[in-house]
């Protein structure tokens, strides 16, 4: 066992050894040597002052009584972190921008820079802080009662006396000289505090060793292995029990979700001491990843704590008394040590995010309400701030000893945690609508956070407090026998968890009053254009705010102004600093609107929005705030969102239209190869005859000696010649008209088979030419399609008489059905030639596509039919297409749709035809 | 694009974090059976934690940077803010 | 001069007039109609000069020209390419397989006519 004096002792060396790493820490950073200090992974530890004694003693005691449950205080600040890009990011942004001191001085300053939202704010933290810091106390108290008791009986980790007052008392009075040294020795205007977070970052380090240590230990020195701790008999009543996962489980995580972000603590180290947005980019996973480690042995240590303690061991001390059980006083005294450390880190930021609060919310409004003194002197604001800081930390953490002290003897303290949590948690509505709802004002926030921390206080705080100064008749019966007013039982919701009973009335009540007197209450300016920049804090620089506020001030008056709060030296660098970026060598600015807004801010930093304000105001001779520039700044803000949103859709059609544009570019490209192509066929088509008219031309010209015979032949063949030419042009003139849809002719109602005996008539010379026999069968009775009579029997002319002529076989036939199906017409001519080639059935259809064949006939034509039929046929609705081959010569089809119309209509169009 | 796919990677991996990790998800892994010896409520429990760390690690350095930002009383305010697009 | 004159064309009117002029000058003249049979009547009744039409069935004018001019039996044989096409896109490639002379249709008679002699000449 060990004894008091060497705990004591190794305690104090510990102490001094923050002091040591806080005062190198701040010696380090005055000298401008940031990097260690302001690196990414010190925030993250410093952030880890959420995990308090509470969770070092208290997550094991959790365990052994609600199971899993331990785990939704960690779960909900992993969620906010891992989503820090929305929340947090956005808060940092703010608190950055703004120069928020406290949770209190961002709330306040989003609503218009309400001193009365401050004030509310801060006793709100004030209250639900100190039973926090009293919590602590005990711990510390208890663990050191618990390790230096040299009775043995310690093992149930219940101190066999009383708990030790002095032990307390010092306790709380080393921390506040502690927290005095380090935490107020400058009015800073950003409120960093490097030494502290130094200091709270090693005793995170050392709080997540101990747990490691003690963890492993127990797993696999006291147990023996992992699947050995769960197979302990008290595993399974551990994990069992009833209705865990419930409503309680939800309403843990959204608690701790909610305290992570509204805790004033969590505020002052995740917001204030920030030094670099881009550290939130690792503590996003960093810190879960911390709350992880911590969580890990948890569950091990309160099962192996129940089955190898004694019986009526207080779990809450199992993390300590189970390494004592087994006689290993050096890992109990790093476990003591570790616990001392998360206290102590507690109390350390909180007092201090405390001071901060009450100093610039509370203290100096009052100090500028009272009569104002003669004319200020350099630095007297700043000493006024500084003393009232340090007596704050002193009262604050006197308050804390205090409630330690009345509430010693009762176990109220252990459900202090989650009260606090739900105290604070009623800043959440004010908060997140602050940040994402321009309508939310100032009398909303005012009138729901009064509402919901009564609320909290009368149905959670109360309570607590029973069968002390209250009789436990007030709660069994509701005040003055009301019972609809039972406090843990508000309008007959009975048999609710109480935490979640108290939950649901206050943040309940809480946004409803936020909301409804927010629509109904007309915002000021001020808090219209502090919505603004606070919303849409990505897209509106701070300074913006100058655009709207116009003020004018003597720069004497401001530079005193500057000296009182900031000092000397700093008011000093200021103003220099400011004139030089307006390009003056002089050491003072021009005192425009700019200015003022850039001084109020850094006034702001170092005493809250609201107290700035109020003092800028004194000496300033004349502001106006621009309404009209406000709302012009709405509308930009709108604009710029719908600028963008067209932006994108802009973009998307830009690649459409380049996408359609290319293809449009790779169609005429085709198009142009393809007109090229037709330029060189025709020439082509009209070169040869014509070379056959110059040459034959030529012969006559040149030659007296022919005979009239000849002469004769030679001028036929010229003759010929130039018909074929005309031919040509006329044929390519109308498949050029064709093409382009030019009708020269209507459409009108026709009878396709009679057109089809006329063609079959104008073809019989041919084939009787050349021994051809034409059969027609099928469809006899009129078929009416809506087309042109002679242009249809062009078409056929031309299919019959490519047969004819393509017909090389010994006994040359035509077949030609027509049958009518699905209201189409079908004209199939099939021959009994060689049919078409494989490798020309693809192109006969094309323009000049006649096959070379060597018995050409000269009167052929230049291989524009079957393109011009087709398009003939197109331009009826209807279709040409050679049919597969079959071995017995070419078939090719026509498709014509029947002309539409009523059933009697077709009577008198057919009869007409007859 | 890549800005916006991470972010909305992010939005995701929170949502579905959270309901993961809340009833009626949770009480399904809450039978007596166990996973090497660990309750799987437990392992899952645990398994989806770090499932998020591990998500958010891999976004984190996805994520677009800002400009690095040092709150210093002599840092002209304009500073702060440009170079940030619409949010 | 009696110079034996192939013309390889597939316009009947082209062939009577060209045979009709080259025979008036004094040459043998004969005629196919194809790309297959310039190559048969080549090897079985050489001539001294041939007329190539570009545009043949069954094998066009540069593939009998290209066969020609890589068979060393048949490649002293000089060959004027016919063609309507008159683009210079044909006549570079003409050149390249080989052609002794280019014309382009319509021609002139008495421009045809001197070619042919130069070739049967040479």
């Amino acid at each position: 066992m060990l004894s008091a004096n060497a705990v004591l002792f190794t305690a104090l060396a510990y102490v001094a050894l923050l002091f040591l790493v806080a005062f190198v820490s701040d010696l380090r950073s005055r000298k401008g040597w940031l990097a260690l200090v302001r690196s990414p992974v010190v925030y993250t530890l410093s952030i880890s002052v959420y995990c308090t004694s509470w969770t070092f003693y208290g997550a094991v005691g959790s365990a052994a009584r609600n199971g899993l449950e331990f785990a939704t205080i960690y779960l909900g600040p992993t969620l906010v972190f891992v989503g820090w890009w929305f929340l947090l990011r956005k808060l940092v942004r703010i608190g950055r921008i703004h120069r928020s001191s406290s949770i209190g001085d961002l709330i306040s300053s989003r609503y218009g820079k309400s001193t009365s939202l401050a004030v509310l704010v801060t006793l709100i933290a004030v209250i639900g802080t100190t039973p926090y810091i009293a919590l602590q106390l005990k711990a510390v108290t208890t663990s050191f009662q618990v390790i230096a008791d040299a009775t043995g009986t310690s093992l149930l980790g219940i101190p066999t006396r009383d708990l030790d007052i002095r032990t307390g008392f010092w306790v709380a009075v080393g921390m506040a000289v502690f927290t005095i040294l380090f935490g107020t020795r400058n009015i800073d205007a950003n409120e960093h505090h490097h030494g502290v977070v130094a200091a709270i970052a090693v005793e995170a380090l050392v709080k997540l060793f101990a747990l490691l240590a003690v963890g492993l230990y127990v797993v696999f020195w006291i147990a023996g292995g992992v699947p050995e701790v769960f197979a302990l008999p008290t595993s399974a009543a551990v994990l069992q029990g009833s209705d865990t996962f419930g409503i309680r489980w939800v309403a843990l995580t959204f608690l701790s979700a909610t305290a992570i972000v509204c805790l004033p603590r969590q505020f002052q180290i995740t917001v204030v001491e920030n030094a670099d947005e881009n550290h939130l980019r690792t503590a996003g996973w960093l810190f879960p990843l911390y709350l992880f480690l911590t969580s890990l042995f948890t569950l091990p240590i309160a099962i192996v704590g129940l089955a190898t303690l004694p019986a009526g061991s207080n779990p809450d001390m199992f993390v300590l008394t189970l390494p004592m059980q087994h006689d290993q006083s050096a890992l109990a005294l790093l476990v003591f040590i570790g616990g001392f450390s998360s206290a102590t880190s507690m109390v350390i930021v909180a007092s201090i995010a405390l001071s901060i609060m009450v100093s610039n919310h509370i203290v100096m409004p009052i100090a500028l309400r009272l009569p104002r003194r003669s004319a200020g002197v350099s630095g007297d604001v700043k000493a006024l701030l500084l003393v009232s800081r340090r007596i704050s930390i002193g009262v604050i953490l006197l308050l804390g000893f205090a409630y330690f002290v009345a509430s010693a003897k009762s176990d109220a303290l252990a459900s202090m945690g989650l009260i606090a949590f739900a105290g604070v948690a009623q800043f959440l509505p004010s908060l997140i609508g602050g940040l994402y709802w321009h309508q939310a004002s100032k009398s909303g926030a005012f009138a729901g956070l009064l509402a919901g921390v009564l609320t909290w206080a009368y149905t959670l705080l109360l309570p607590s407090f029973e069968g002390g100064a209250i009789p436990a008749t007030f709660f069994e019966r509701g005040p003055w026998g009301i019972a609809a007013l039972r406090p843990q039982a508000l309008f007959g919701a009975e048999g609710v968890d109480p935490l979640v009973h108290s939950l649901f009335w206050s943040l309940g009540v809480n946004v409803v009053l936020f909301v409804a007197v927010s629509l109904c209450r007309e915002q000021k300016p001020l808090e219209r254009l502090q919505a603004t920049l606070f919303i849409d804090v990505f897209r509106n620089p701070a300074d913006n705010e100058a655009r709207f506020i116009r003020r004018s001030a003597a720069i004497d008056d401001l530079y005193v102004l500057a000296q009182r709060i900031l000092g000397a030296e700093q008011a000093h660098r200021l103003f220099r600093d400011f004139a030089r970026k307006q390009g003056s060598r002089d050491d003072l600015p021009q005192p425009d609107t700019e200015f003022i807004a850039h001084l109020e801010r850094q006034l702001a930093g170092g005493i809250g929005a609201a107290s700035a304000r109020v003092m800028v105001s004194q000496v300033i001779t004349g502001e106006t705030i621009s309404l009209e520039e406000l709302m012009k700044l709405v509308d930009e803000t709108q604009q710029v969102i719908e600028y963008s949103q067209q932006l994108e859709s802009k973009s998307q059609q830009l690649q459409t239209t380049a996408r359609q544009l290319r293809e449009a570019n790779q169609r005429l490209k085709a198009l142009d190869a393809q007109k090229d192509d037709f330029l060189s066929q025709v020439s082509h088509e009209v070169r040869t005859p014509m070379a056959s008219i110059r040459s034959f031309s030529e012969i006559l010209l040149s030659d007296a000696d022919l005979s009239h015979e000849q002469s004769t032949r030679f001028i036929e063949i010229i003759h010929n010649e130039t018909l074929r030419l005309t031919r040509l042009l006329d044929e390519i003139l109308d498949l050029s008209h064709l093409e382009r849809g030019e009708l020269t002719w209507t459409l009108e109602p026709v009878d396709a088979l009679a057109v089809l005996r006329r063609a079959v008539e104008t073809c019989q010379g041919m084939a009787d030419g050349a021994a051809a026999t034409i059969a027609v069968n099928g469809e006899t009775g009129p078929v009416e399609v809506l087309g042109h009579g002679d242009r249809l029997a062009q078409v056929f002319i031309n299919l019959i008489s490519n047969a004819i002529k393509h017909n090389t076989g010994p006994s040359p036939r035509l077949d030609i059905r027509s049958s009518v199906a699905d209201r189409r017409l079908i004209v199939d001519v099939q021959d009994n030639g060689p049919g078409v080639a494989a490798a020309d059935r693809d192109r006969i259809f094309a323009k000049f596509s006649r096959t070379w064949a060597s018995d050409r006939p000269v009167t052929a034509g230049a291989g524009l039919g079957l393109a011009i039929s087709r398009a003939i046929l197109r331009r009826m609705n209807g279709t040409l297409d050679l049919l597969p081959d079959t071995g017995q010569g070419a078939c090719f089809r026509v498709v014509l749709p029947l002309r539409q119309t009523t059933g009697t209509a077709v009577g008198p169009a057919a009869g007409e035809q007859l | 694009m890549r800005r916006q796919k991470a972010r909305d990677a992010i939005v995701a991996v929170t949502v579905f974090g959270t309901l993961l990790l809340l009833p009626p998800i949770l009480p399904f892994f809450d039978r007596s059976v166990t996973v090497g010896g660990v309750p799987l409520i437990v392992v899952y429990v645990f398994g989806v934690w770090l499932a998020l760390i591990v998500a958010a690690w891999a976004l984190s350095r996805r994520l677009p940077m800002d400009a690095p930002r040092r709150a210093r009383l002599d840092d002209p305010p304009t500073d702060q803010i440009r170079g940030e697009g619409a949010d | 001069m009696s110079a034996r004159v192939l013309i390889a064309e597939d316009e009947p009117n082209l062939v009577e007039s060209l045979s009709f002029i080259l025979s008036r000058e004094g040459c043998v003249v004969s005629a196919v109609f194809d790309g297959e049979s310039v190559l048969e009547r080549l090897r079985s009744d050489r001539p001294d000069v041939l007329v190539l039409d570009v545009m043949l069935p069954l094998r066009t004018g540069f593939e009998v020209l290209k066969l020609i001019k890589t068979d060393p039996g048949l490649r002293g044989i000089p060959v004027m390419v016919l063609t309507a096409k008159g683009q210079e896109r044909d006549r570079r490639t003409a050149e390249d397989l080989g052609a002794d002379a280019f014309v382009t249709k319509p021609f002139s008679n008495q421009d045809v006519v001197d070619r042919i002699k130069r070739l049967a000449g040479a």
